[in-house]
């Protein structure tokens, strides 16, 4: 009976203590031991190889971000190592952005696959305009890929837009709401401000954003900000400048600039703001652009 | 035989002795270290767990490479993005997949971090774009998920799927 991948991923943590110990008595040679009950006879030496956590993950390493994200479902070891190793997370984006300046920044390949297709993520300029307009994404038109991309537990929803820190400068949202409007800053998951954004709080400000104006086009502007220990993503999300501004379109009434409040804040500021779209609206969003 | 001078002797786990250059065996950092500590190595020095024909192929890469720049230590950046190998590195990898795991372990315990690299690249390379059935089959890894629990990951991740 094989390890479960919590099980693997106990295993894993202990090897990993283990070796900290190591380096503390200075005993500094390679991991060359492999980690017990992975494979059921480790007859060949690529099960041996395999075995040795730290060689998996030097090879796991070298894969471009779909073929990494889609060797976790090889086995439970293989799912357990990607989980347990630090680099391999970052690599998906799973962890929170370094407090480094030292890496070039890198835009999660979410955004030029699903929302805004063809920009460029590997080497993005330090200032982007990414233009979206739904009807113009092919996985829009169809309906499994947006099943699959829309789907509740979605990998993508976890991961953060970038390796370095973004925060949400401004966002032209909704101001005014019916009843109960937290939801959007409950789902968007934003607590302590706009910092550390993830991918699926900025894919809800863009939804709530295209809900409320009745639109299917937007567009999510980056700009590279140099701080003095790091740099970071300032961004902002609005209407398209070739399209009429909606500003215009709803009795004059401003949008609204969320640079220094949260959205919590804004939206809890005066009760009597409605925001003219319901809450399944935005759940089921393919639902929702289908008008 | 002892070594002398700049001539070192290597003996493997099957007890074959293979004679090496000083400079070419220090691409070992486990060797390097080792010499360090003795100041002169008069002995044969064993490495158990690396038959002959391993070794011999350990050396050529070590020959080959004898005056490539120290490894600088944490490139990660650089590491992570390329799966470029050069084309003497590509050719020394064609080999059947046993040996070029034994080479990966044999880099490892030997501390030769090019070397490793190179091994680890390859290997990446058999596994991109691969779909998680077909990486099973070329390493021969049994699948261990419950049908609920593959569904479920393959679920997660289908945003991603190419198409």
């Amino acid at each position: 009976m094989s390890n479960t991948v919590e099980e693997f991923r106990e295993l894993i943590k202990e090897r990993q203590e283990d070796q900290s110990l190591d380096i503390q008595m200075a005993k500094q040679s390679r991991p060359t031991t492999p980690i017990p009950g992975i494979l059921p006879t480790q007859t060949t030496k690529a099960h041996e190889t395999i075995a040795i956590t730290e060689l998996l993950v030097m090879i796991l390493l070298h894969l471009p971000f779909e073929s990494l994200l889609h060797s976790q479902q090889v086995c439970r070891y293989f799912k357990a190592v990607i989980e347990e190793s630090r680099e391999l997370r970052r690599a998906l984006f799973l962890e929170p952005p370094r407090e480094s300046c030292l890496e070039q920044p890198k835009l999660h390949p979410f955004l030029s696959r699903v929302l805004c297709p063809g920009t460029m993520c590997d080497a993005p300029p330090a200032s982007l305009y990414q233009t979206g307009s739904l009807i113009d994404h092919p996985w829009y038109r169809s309906k499994d890929l947006r099943r699959a991309i829309t789907y509740e537990k979605a990998s993508w929803r976890r991961m953060f837009p970038s390796n370095i820190p973004c925060s949400v400068r401004e966002a032209t949202i909704a101001p005014s709401r019916t009843e109960e409007t937290s939801w959007l800053a409950a789902r968007a998951d934003i607590r302590e401000g706009f910092e550390a954004v993830t991918l699926e709080c900025l894919w809800d400000i863009v939804v709530a954003y295209l809900a409320y104006w009745r639109s299917d086009k937007f567009e999510v502007t980056w700009a590279l900000a140099d701080g003095p220990n790091m740099r970071s993503w300032k961004v902002s999300i609005g209407e398209p400048e070739d399209i009429p501004s909606p500003t215009a379109s709803i009795n004059g009434e401003p949008y609204m600039d969320l640079s220094k409040r949260t959205l919590q804040e804004f939206l809890d500021e005066d009760p009597c703001r409605c925001v003219d779209l319901v809450k399944s609206e935005v759940n089921e969003w393919p639902t929702l652009v289908e008008w | 035989m002892a070594a002398s001078g700049n001539l070192l002797t290597f003996v493997s786990a099957d007890n074959v002795h293979i004679e090496v250059e000083r400079d070419v065996a220090e691409r070992s950092l486990l060797i390097k270290n080792m010499l360090e500590d003795l100041g002169e190595a008069t002995e044969d020095i064993p490495i158990p767990n690396v038959n002959e024909p391993v070794l011999r192929k350990v050396i050529e890469w070590c020959r080959h490479h004898k005056n490539d720049p120290p490894a600088s230590t944490e490139d990660e950046d650089s590491r992570r993005k390329t799966t470029d190998i050069d084309e003497w590195d590509q050719k020394f990898t064609q080999v059947d997949q046993e040996m070029l795991f034994e080479i990966i372990l044999a880099a490892n315990y030997l501390d030769i971090k090019g070397l490793l690299d190179v091994g680890c690249k390859t290997v990446a390379n058999m596994i991109k774009g691969k779909s998680p059935e077909e990486i099973r089959k070329t390493f021969n890894i049994q699948n261990d998920f419950t049908p609920e629990e593959e569904d479920q990951i393959r679920r997660e991740n289908e945003w991603a799927e190419d198409r």
